[in-house]
């Protein structure tokens, strides 16, 4: 089974602070990290590869120093890293960035399975994987928490608002993994191979966008970002020791007369 | 290669030195590149693009993994998520130094690091047919102090404890994780030890050896692995066992002596008080070393003194200069590395006792 896996490099949240005064994700200092639930995502494709065989390809749209993020998929059975990397795919949205990944995707050959992570910590949409899927034109599985190979058939349980659902899946297909898997230790070979690991760096042109594509970064966005905000929720107490119903009565009118000072 | 997490660490060190002088090896060698902050710094330079050799490899095996510098490093930085990494590259490109190859190749053959087969574990002849508790030795315990297994065995048997213990016991894991590291190599060899801890529906696992009893109950959960029994000191439980009146010491007279305080427990399990609970009720009234408790000195362990024996020597050394300082004539430890090193280097006038063997004495066991 040939499986791509789309990764992101992310500031680790826990050093991200939002700059008070010009509202925007302050990331100065903030370590690069690869992001959770894409770590779950190549849990899984290693997982899925050591039962079907075949091969994991790494995917990333980014700036160079995501270069980093993909040597760290070779500690995870990764044999190929790919980083599409290009000033012109910069400021883009889920969609434009989709198309990017689509892109290359196709660029760098045949495949099955497409995983990525449900959505990413920093910009918190999950929608490329959606988007990604509706692109290459295969159907889309989203929140999956777990996939196997049984009986030359690829199933999974996913995470409904009913339920757990567990469905068979055709191929190519595209899912999103939920943060599930656990970070497996590499083995000995892998750690060999992530020694050796070569980024394979692929830009626009490589990918075929013309000078100006109106399909990539910002241009190619159909979101535009008008402002970042920390919403500053203020909170008063008030305790009334009283339970009777007139205190109840009391507390009721109080909520009431807040909620219409908070409008 | 390292990982994110080993990155994350190394680049938290802030080059105070601290660790310098905190460092067991680094303080009676005096090479900077024995020191935690050195390798730091090599693993560095291989991210600045040096070429990672066969000589930082073998400086990251002369380490304790003992965590001194990590107790006292304000930047958290702890040196021993990183060094592992850096020998399992080393391990990955072939280029462990040979009297590290041979220690593999033990480990492959007999299951521990000796290059001898390990030795029966003594607490079988004790035990029980059937029971939910079992007693884990370890390799160095029933290879290098069988005598201490023996006499925790009598003491659990004089208690009316009853135990399993098995004659051959699995692999922890604990030698093959320092190292190759946490591959999954390592956790492979751990199977075995689960599977027989399942299948026999063991509750509790009460281990001589803290070096074992550290990773049994800090690095399988990391490791992603469900022992499914609690993991208890031999100390501790012991220390358990005098409190519920079911082993009642007589005192013992022993004059002059200090307890050495093994990084495992003290530091990686925090257990400092069991032990003291079982030499207050023998009645010994020990004088306490500067350099123990949490800040204790590691005079070794079996892996590096089995590829280079001359460190061990030193710092061996240096803890007996510690037992002179505080002006002891015995030393008493409750670990087996510990107390089988402390004994082969032993300087003439000086003796060693091992904890269990004094509780069977005091209890008659």
């Amino acid at each position: 089974m040939e499986i791509v896996v789309c990764v992101k490099q992310v500031p680790d949240s826990q050093d991200l602070k939002i700059n008070p005064r010009t509202n925007t994700l302050d990331r100065s200092g903030a370590a690069l990290i690869l992001n959770p639930a894409d770590v779950s995502a190549l849990e899984a494709a290693r997982a899925l590869k050591k039962k079907a065989g075949g091969s994991i390809r790494a995917i990333s749209m980014g700036p160079a120093s995501a270069e980093a993020v993909l040597r760290q998929t070779a500690r995870k059975g990764v044999e190929r890293q790919i980083l599409a990397t290009d000033g012109a795919f910069a400021g883009g949205d889920s969609f434009a960035t989709a198309q990017v990944l689509r892109a290359a995707i196709m660029a760098t050959g045949k495949y099955d399975l497409v995983l990525c992570g449900r959505r990413a910590i920093d910009g918190e949409t999950g929608q490329v994987g959606g988007e990604l899927a509706m692109l290459l034109g295969i159907p889309c599985l989203t929140n999956a928490f777990e996939l196997w190979w049984e009986n030359d058939r690829l199933l999974c349980r996913r995470l409904t608002e009913k339920g757990i659902e567990t469905l068979s899946l055709p191929l190519p297909s595209l899912v999103t993994l939920c943060e599930s898997y656990q970070e497996r230790p590499p083995c000995l070979a892998e750690m060999r191979m992530a020694n050796r690991a070569y980024v394979e760096c692929f830009d626009r042109h490589k990918l075929g966008f013309e000078k100006g594509s109106s399909s990539i970064g910002l241009d190619g966005s159909k979101t535009k970002v008008r402002k970042i905000f920390t919403s500053d929720i203020p909170r008063r107490s008030c305790v009334l020791a009283d339970n009777s119903e007139s205190a109840a009565r009391v507390t009721l009118a109080k909520i009431i007369e807040t909620a219409k000072h908070a409008k | 290669m390292l990982s994110e997490n080993a990155i994350k660490n190394r680049a938290a060190c802030r080059r105070c030195w601290m660790c310098r002088h905190l460092c067991p090896i680094g303080l009676k060698t005096g090479r900077e590149n024995t020191t935690p902050r050195a390798k730091g710094l090599m693993l560095d330079l291989v991210d600045k693009g040096r070429e990672y050799s066969p000589s930082m490899a073998a400086d990251m095996y002369e380490c304790f993994l003992c965590g001194a510098c990590a107790s006292g490093c304000e930047t958290g930085f702890d040196s021993r998520i990183f060094i592992r990494e850096a020998r399992t590259w080393a391990v990955a490109e072939n280029m462990v130094p040979v009297a590290v190859t041979a220690l593999l190749d033990s480990l492959k053959k007999y299951g521990n690091i000796f290059g001898v087969p390990t030795g029966k574990n003594t607490a079988a002849a004790y035990a029980a047919d059937k029971a939910d508790i079992l007693f884990y030795a370890g390799p160095t315990a029933t290879t290098k102090t069988p005598e201490m297994v023996t006499a925790a065995a009598k003491l659990l048997v004089k208690a009316g404890v009853p135990f399993i213990a098995w004659e051959n016991e699995p692999v922890s894991g604990a030698e093959l994780a320092d190292i190759v590291g946490h591959v999954d190599e390592t956790v492979e060899s751990v199977k075995p030890l689960l599977e027989k801890i399942k299948a026999l529906a063991i509750k509790k696992v009460v281990v001589l050896d803290p070096y074992q009893a550290k990773v049994m109950r800090h690095d399988y959960p990391e490791w992603g692995l469900e022992l499914g029994a609690e993991v208890v000191t031999a100390t501790a439980f012991l220390a358990e066992l005098v409190l519920q009146g079911k082993l009642s010491p007589t005192p013992l007279k022993i004059k002059n002596a200090t307890y050495h305080d093994t990084s495992r427990l003290a530091r990686d399990l925090d257990e400092t008080q069991p032990a003291r609970d079982l030499l207050a009720a023998m009645g010994i009234d020990f004088k306490e070393m500067f350099l123990n408790l949490q800040r204790t000195r590691c005079p070794g362990d079996e892996i590096t003194a089995a590829h280079s024996p001359a460190i061990v020597e030193l710092t061996v050394g240096a803890r007996w200069d510690d037992v002179e300082r505080c002006g002891a004539t015995t030393l008493i430890a409750a670990c087996p590395t510990s107390f089988h090193l402390m004994d082969v280097y032993r300087p003439e006038g000086k003796v060693t006792a091992n904890l269990y063997e004094l509780m069977a004495e005091a209890c008659g066991a």
